[in-house]
């Protein structure tokens, strides 16, 4: 195959990585000097210092846990409550509070989602510090009046006499196996189309504990999303210190410099292993961003990124239209449109409601994701195996 | 604020005085047979003094007229619009929580399944007929008995299917049987049911088949694998699909009912699947037909849903629209691990009734014939008045709240244990009809097994059945596929196609 034949075929890309002679080895030798780690290894977080002492495993319901009973200790006036929060929650977030701190600051609500955060407006209105649970996010709707007509505007609509900051709502969002329509939403979208909010989705035990307390001592209200797949199978080394992460920064989490994968909550574990398929298969090099915060979102991160990639997929598992992704899309394409060698691809769950048994062929798997990154390289499947031969021989070569 | 001094003893006596009169006649609690027209009540149930004539016609709902508008100079009463009727009294009377007797709860078997009070009384002439209480009768005691035994079958072999790692998910009525059967046999199976999601014993009375049941827990059922296990549905039994999200079903009744009253009145004609294509599988024939004169929508609802904002808004619009609903709390003291107690501090749900102005009832609910008796005779009210009636069935979670749920980290073993033994409510009724003759041992025995034996075929015909397939992912979201799903299920398929290796389902003989 001639290299016109190949750029033909829109593997140009593919082309000059062959021709810079990179192995995946020597790639990842490159992104570990960035500092930054590659496949699904737990990369550095922007709060834990390199070789932290004090750490201990925790997986992401301890880590939500930790961040609580820290809220609890440092702030007299907060509370948690929400359905079931006093024997520890049906997802165990709450476990041990209650005896720790009392039954004043830690207990059962009537079951009424509107009552919930209703109650943790006022509370938080009066100075005081607020930690609602809802069960599931599935059940926020009752309380969508609350929460995008009452907290998101507490503060506006007094002129700044008012406000309701000190409230933290949060709520178990998700995909997990098994859930079907009422427990596997992710209504993120719904909440980032409300000014006045700010909105949070975790991917992992530490990013959360360190968001969770900067949502806690946050001026403004927040939802805040917990992926529930990933409560007990998402485990980390979580320092013990009490530490935050601020709102409204995003982290690049695997560098990269073909292709810019943007993503939030357990999604970003999915680009982190399409990233490492990609990396082997296509000897294609992803940078893979989480937001962590979605309202207020760290729009530069993303450029910067795509600036230097020229190519970007976003992935949630909400429905595609007007899913978040669409909010990032279409800025990439306001601040980075010279920029771009292809053009913002969404990989997301389908526009249809949460599917029980089809789940798997619901979400947004890195097959999906695969696809599309080779739309977006421009790889074809026969180009991808010649230029592959093409490196293993100059591997082999080399040998 | 009110403080202590305020109330001196006379007061406090007046009160509760003033307030168990009131809630005598109007909750009915006290005489269920006031229902069966016995004893003229003391306010004419349909012939209110006046009628309003409300949005959309709701001309038959009684509301007491407040006198003239001529008022006399001092006037006993007084016409602010939002409470008609009220007196003036220079007393300080403070309608207080705390010193109401809880509600009676209507009970006529004992726990030795002997007949208790007026019910025990034989039917004849020399009773006066408001102590008489026609109870069901031998054949419908037995099919409800029959189907207690099946439901428990059912929720025993299917939980342990979830145990195994045979299907995801399932909830059990253990303790709550005779509240649903006993709900469901008193209804006119072509009366549309919408349920919160323990009451399968509505769809088993219907005859909704094992293997249904079956097909719908392995994800293979009508509803096409989209919901959960329990989450069943049958337009055919006049069965809405069950929705996870509380209280949902009680406004959503209330409209159901409208239709319904509407209809009765000639202004719209339902069309006949309202009441369900058969009527009962079974083929009661008597119920087979249905025209709105004489239907109701029945609601079912948990005491943790009676706490969502929809709860209210359900009862509050049945009854200021007249609509014909009835009202069942399955209070079972417990939200998965929230007891009543932190639910709520009034007497339970029945009260509410009384504060929306619509009649209610307490029961037991581990009385198969008690709330068998309470339903008809709540059902005729219904039908005859057209209004809505709140039931409240009291009653024990024997079992977890789901397969999810480990109920030992918030209640005692012994808690369990006791109501397991002192309530049962299979026991309780078997106990009965042994004691009239109709069943013994070794029929039950019998009986269980011929039902365990079908159940188990059932749940392995449900295995084999092929799984759904996952092109049928976009159908339902619309009555037609829109262009943009057209287009989502093509990029699905073509993916789908790419990757045999990694999906379940075999596409290549799918047209898209
Ligand atoms: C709106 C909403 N909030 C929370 C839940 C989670 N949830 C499911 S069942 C349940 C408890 C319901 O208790 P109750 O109404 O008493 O019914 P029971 O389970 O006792 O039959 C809760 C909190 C839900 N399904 N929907
Ligand atoms: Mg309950």
């Amino acid at each position: 195959m001639t290299p016109d034949a190949m750029q033909a075929l829109g593997v140009r890309r593919l082309c000059k990585l062959a021709a810079q002679l990179q192995t995946p080895r020597a790639r990842q030798a490159r992104d570990w000097s960035r500092g930054c780690a590659t496949g699904l290894q737990q990369p550095p977080l922007l709060a834990v210092e390199p070789g932290e002492q004090g750490t201990k495993s925790m997986n992401l319901f301890q880590a939500i846990n930790d961040a609580l009973r820290l809220s609890l200790e440092t702030d007299p006036s907060a509370i948690i409550f929400g359905e079931d929060v006093a024997f520890g929650g049906v997802f165990r977030c709450t476990t041990g509070l209650r005896e720790k701190f009392g039954a004043d600051r830690v207990f059962n609500t009537p079951l009424s989602e509107q009552g919930i955060c209703g109650m943790a407006v006022g509370y938080a209105s009066s100075g005081c510090t607020a930690i609602a649970e809802i069960q599931f996010a599935d059940y926020i709707y009752p309380a969508f009046d609350q929460l995008t007509n009452e907290a998101a505007k507490f503060r506006y609509r007094s002129g700044g006499q008012y406000d309701c900051g000190g409230l933290v709502v949060r709520a178990p969002c998700g995909a997990v196996g098994h859930g079907g329509h009422y427990h596997s939403q992710s209504p993120e979208a719904y909440f980032t189309h409300t000014p006045g909010l700010k909105v949070v989705m975790v991917r992992d035990p530490i990013s959360a504990k360190g968001l969770l307390r900067s949502a806690v001592r946050c001026k403004d209200p927040v939802v805040f999303f917990e992926p529930k797949a990933l409560y007990r199978t998402s485990i980390a080394d979580v320092p013990v210190r009490d530490y935050e992460i601020p709102l409204g920064v995003g982290q690049i989490v695997r560098s990269g410099d073909d292709l810019t994968l943007v993503a939030w909550g357990n999604q970003v574990n999915v680009c982190l292993a399409v990233a490492e398929m990609a990396e082997q298969e296509l000897q294609a090099s992803c940078e893979v961003i989480d937001l962590m915060s979605l309202l207020p979102w760290d729009r530069d991160l993303v450029m910067n990124s795509v600036r230097k990639t020229g190519r970007a997929i976003v992935s949630h598992e909400a429905p595609r239209t007007s899913g978040f992704g669409a909010e990032i899309v279409a800025s990439i394409q306001e601040h980075c449109f010279y920029s771009l060698e292809a053009p913002v691809a969404r990989v997301t769950g389908w526009d249809t409601p949460f599917p029980l048994v089809h789940e798997a062929y619901y979400l947004p798997n890195k097959y999906r994701m695969f696809d599309s990154i080779k739309q977006v390289l421009g790889v074809h499947d026969d180009a991808r195996k010649f230029v592959k031969s093409v490196l293993r021989d100059h591997v082999v070569a080399q040998l | 604020m009110l403080c202590g001094q305020a109330y001196d003893a006379h007061s406090l006596a007046a009160a509760a005085a003033m307030l168990a009169t009131r809630f005598e006649w109007r909750s009915g609690l006290r005489a269920a047979g006031r229902w069966s027209g016995a004893k003229p009540p003391r306010r004419h149930w349909s012939t209110s003094s006046s009628t309003t004539t409300g949005p959309g016609g709701a001309d038959a709902v009684p509301v007491s007229s407040a006198g003239s508008w001529e008022q006399e100079a001092e006037p006993k009463q007084f016409k602010y619009p939002g409470a008609q009727g009220s007196k003036f009294s220079a007393k300080f009377n403070v309608v207080q929580a705390k010193f109401r007797t809880p509600a009676s709860t209507f009970r006529v078997l004992s726990e030795a399944g002997d007949l208790v009070g007026s019910a025990a009384a034989p039917a004849s002439p020399e009773h006066a007929p408001s102590r008489h209480i026609a109870l069901a009768g031998r054949e419908t005691v037995s099919q409800m008995y029959k189907h207690m035994v099946q439901l428990r079958v059912m929720d025993e072999y299917l939980y342990s299917a979830q145990r195994q790692g045979r299907i995801s998910f399932y909830m059990t009525s253990a303790g709550e049987e005779a509240a649903v059967i006993g709900t469901a046999a008193a209804l006119k199976d072509t009366d549309p049911v919408f349920a919160q999601y323990r009451e399968q014993g509505v769809l088993l009375w219907r005859g909704f088949t094992f293997q249904e049941f079956c097909m719908q827990c392995f994800g293979k059922g009508a509803d096409k694998g989209r919901q959960m296990p329990v989450h069943y549905g049958s337009p055919e039994l006049a069965f809405h699909t069950v929705s996870s999200p509380l209280a949902t079903q009680l406004p959503q009744a209330s409209g159901a009912a409208y239709a319904l009253r509407l209809a009765r009145k000639g202004s719209i004609k339902l069309p006949a699947s309202t009441s369900g294509s058969n009527g009962s599988k079974k083929g009661r024939s008597a119920h087979s037909t249905a025209g709105p004169e004489d239907m109701i929508v029945t609601c079912f609802f948990g005491d943790g849903a009676a706490s969502e904002g929809d709860f209210h808004a359900g009862l509050n619009f049945s009854a200021t629209l007249g609509c014909p609903v009835l009202f069942v709390c399955r209070n079972n003291g417990f939200a998965i691990s929230t007891p009543t107690k932190e639910q709520y501090r009034g007497d339970g749900v029945v009260m509410r009734g009384l504060g929306y102005g619509m009649d209610a009832v307490r029961v037991d609910g581990n009385d198969a014939l008690a709330v068998e008796y309470t339903v008809r005779e709540a059902r005729k009210h219904i039908v005859e008045h057209q209004v809505p009636v709140l039931v409240e069935l009291m009653t024990y979670r024997v079992g977890h709240h789901s397969t999810s749920d480990d109920s030992s980290q918030y209640r005692e073993a012994n808690e369990m244990q006791f109501y397991n033994e002192r309530a049962d409510p299979l026991r309780r009724l078997r106990a009965y009809m042994q004691r009239s003759g109709w069943w013994d041992d070794e029929q039950d025995t019998q009986y269980m097994q011929d039902q365990k034996r079908e159940l188990l075929t059932a749940i392995k015909a449900a295995e084999k059945e092929p799984d759904t397939h996952p092109m049928t992912l976009f159908d339902d979201v619309y009555h037609e596929l829109p262009p943009s799903l057209v287009e989502q299920r093509k990029e699905l398929y073509n993916h789908l196609r790419s990757y045999p290796h990694v999906y379940k389902a075999a596409v290549h003989d799918m047209h898209v």
